[in-house]
């Protein structure tokens, strides 16, 4: 939907936001004012407000509050109050307006208005529009790299200087000398949807973190587990001898694998009783190969996954007793298991969040 | 041979036995979840017939808390209770809350996360003259410890059951001790107790807390249950016999029926959503009335 398409229905009256009455004053009729699309008068009873409106249709958290302080600049001076007119906003929209102290209302019912003189909240209406170009899922996949290496360091001085960060914290592209999966593109494309919601800023090269609790729901929100192939059994070698038999052919430069975040817990000290060493492999021939085992669930200790993508293979770290996924895998996967690996996932979470260094033991 | 137990090397048990290779851990008997954790090494390594095969056994994970019900005697003799406080003080953990709550950093050079030691208590009876404001157990006369104040744990003094720690210490040295677990029965108040609260918050019947009360209490009673040798059927029947009339047991009997009786009962869905696999509600149900006293 255009914002000229809006303002439109906003002329005609086809706009409602029970229990308050609307009715559009178009243009304003004592301004030259260039940034409003006109006065809107909200009644309620006897009360009667007047608010200077901007119609927009891109509701990005950025975009929200850049249009808001240019509303609110504009109204201030004329005794309005300034109000965002969208298609549509979800309840998480509404309360990001909210707490900026903008008023906002939709095209389906939805909207928050608090003034001195009138406080009405509505949500749970829903979209009838579909927005335009919804920026790309920094979260999720390949992108989510890039998202997990400003949890590393918050500061990078380019671009350029990220993307090389994230292939040098990643194995598989590194020894492939390739970036398969973490092209400049995506990493470009990643950091502006972190900026458009408000998680990074751009500091003319710059890309500095300024919202991580943010950036963590939304790595927590969309994680999603690998869906390779995968063996369950029991295998008669040591822990020992499994990672030396990996660790071998992983020095070929073809191959590579890692304890998934859940077999890390330990090693993190986050968690106890885990039996099974469950693994993340980049090719599950070779290493069935490697790991003879007997195909089961009864007294499993060991499973095998098969996962080729970079992202779990991340920030891996090694010890004398293996390789063990980053602490950030490690926290997603427990912020996503069972209520016992949820309550350990809170030890990654708070060493996450200040930002100490962990290393596995 | 590989064992079960040896397979993964587990966090907390350097600091369990740091603990339980002291004297004054005698008056302390583990539980919670690592208490499980425990006991299901132990009866693995030793091949102990149980309720459900061991093969069947969901596993039993475990955060970094150390639950300890302490003895009622370290209330009336202040020799224990200091006994207690010196041994946790020597390892470096400090009070955290209360006297009940210690602590200490789970990494070097960080103050948090921290690594906890909860104590907990049944409630005195009044013959044992120990003071209790309800929340805690053993107030007064200026003692260094004190046990959360728990109602449900009224048998978890009796018939308890003696398994084997072993492993490293913090310190690298081997260490073998032996660690009192609570018997089923006592156990089984105590998780039914709290998955029921879990589902009376969830229901909105129960004020919610801050820390959201959690469903891994139903997959514990369900675990408890798995892992009853048949010595400890047989005292579980004496324990019914005993605490027959108890008010808690009987609240408690109720409460197991409303979330364990049907296999579309809510403990019971949790339990499946939680171990990851079936278990055999029949066998662990008959087990439960059996042992509860149903």
């Amino acid at each position: 939907m255009r914002e000229d398409e809006i303002i439109g229905w906003l002329r005609k009256g086809e706009f409602a936001f029970a229990p308050a009455e609307l009715r559009l004053v178009s243009p304003p009729a004592d301004t030259d004012n260039r940034v409003g699309d006109g006065i809107l008068e909200l009644k309620w009873g006897e009360r009667s407000l007047l608010f200077l409106i901007q119609v927009k249709t891109v509701a990005t958290p950025r975009a929200m509050v850049e249009a808001g302080k240019q509303l609110k600049a504009a109204s201030d001076p004329l005794g309005l109050q300034p109000m965002l007119i969208y298609p549509y906003l979800s309840e998480e929209r509404l309360l990001k307006i909210e707490e900026n102290g903008l008023n906002a209302l939709d095209m389906c019912g939805n909207g928050t208005v608090r003034t001195s003189e009138v406080s009405i909240w509505r949500s749970g209406q829903p979209n009838q529009f579909k927005e335009r170009a919804k920026p790309r899922n920094p979260y999720r996949g390949d992108s989510s790299v890039f998202a997990r290496c400003l949890l590393l360091r918050e500061q990078f001085e380019s671009l350029t200087e990220l993307r090389e960060f994230a292939i040098s914290k990643t194995p598989l592209n590194r020894r492939e000398g390739e970036s398969e999966g973490l092209a400049l593109a995506t990493a470009s494309r990643a950091v502006d949807a972190l900026e458009e919601f408000l998680v990074v800023v751009r500091e003319q090269r710059k890309i500095r973190l300024i919202d991580k609790s943010t950036l963590l729901d939304g790595l927590k929100k969309d994680y999603r587990p690998p869906e390779g192939n995968r063996i369950l059994g029991r295998t008669s070698l040591t822990p020992q001898e499994i990672w030396a038999r990996l660790e071998a052919e992983g020095a070929t430069g073809s191959f590579a694998s890692v304890a998934t975040g859940l077999s890390s817990a330990a090693s993190y000290r986050a968690l106890s009783g885990v039996t099974v060493l469950s693994l993340y492999v980049t090719d599950l021939v070779r290493a069935k190969d490697l790991i003879p085992l007997d195909e089961g669930r009864a007294f499993a200790n060991i499973e095998l996954i098969e996962e080729r993508r970079p992202l779990v293979y991340f920030d891996a770290r090694k010890t004398a007793d293996g390789i063990w996924s980053s602490p950030i895998q490690c926290w997603l996967e427990l912020a996503n298991g069972g209520p016992r690996d949820q309550e350990a996932s809170q030890i990654l979470l708070s060493v996450l969040k200040s930002g100490n260094a962990v290393s596995p033991q | 041979m590989i064992t079960e137990s040896s397979f993964l090397v587990d966090p907390l048990l350097p600091h369990l036995l740091d603990i339980v290779e002291q004297p004054g851990a005698a008056n302390m008997m583990l539980t919670g979840g690592f208490g499980l954790n425990l006991k299901r090494h132990f009866l693995a390594e030793n091949q102990v017939e149980t309720v459900v095969p061991r093969s069947e056994w969901p596993s039993v994970r475990a955060t970094q808390d150390l639950d300890f019900i302490l003895k009622m005697s370290v209330f009336i003799d202040r020799q224990r209770a200091d006994d207690v406080a010196n041994l946790l003080k020597a390892l470096g953990y400090q009070v955290d809350w209360g006297n009940l709550q210690f602590g200490k950093p789970l990494y070097d050079g960080i103050e948090e996360p921290r690594l906890v030691v909860d104590l907990i208590s049944r409630m005195p009876t009044a013959t044992e003259k120990v003071k209790s404001d309800g929340t805690r157990v053993g107030i007064g006369k200026g003692s260094p410890v004190h046990g959360r104040a728990t109602v449900e744990a009224f048998a978890v003094d009796r018939i308890p059951i003696p398994v084997i720690a072993k492993g490293r210490n913090t310190a690298g040295r081997e260490v073998q001790a032996e660690v009192l677990v609570p018997h089923p029965y006592a156990w089984l108040q105590m998780k039914v107790r709290a998955a029921h609260d879990w589902y009376e918050e969830r229901e909105g019947r129960m004020a919610i807390m801050k820390k959201h009360r959690s469903p891994k209490h139903c997959f514990d009673v369900a675990l408890i249950v798995a892992m009853m040798t048949l010595d400890e059927l047989q005292g579980a029947s004496l324990l019914v016999q005993e605490f027959h009339e108890h008010p808690e047991a009987v609240k408690i009997r109720t409460e197991a029926e409303v979330l364990f009786s049907l296999p579309t009962s809510p403990g019971w869905i949790e339990v499946r959503r939680q171990s990851g696999r079936e278990l055999d509600h029949n066998a662990i149900w008959s087990t439960v009335t059996r042992s509860l006293g149903l």
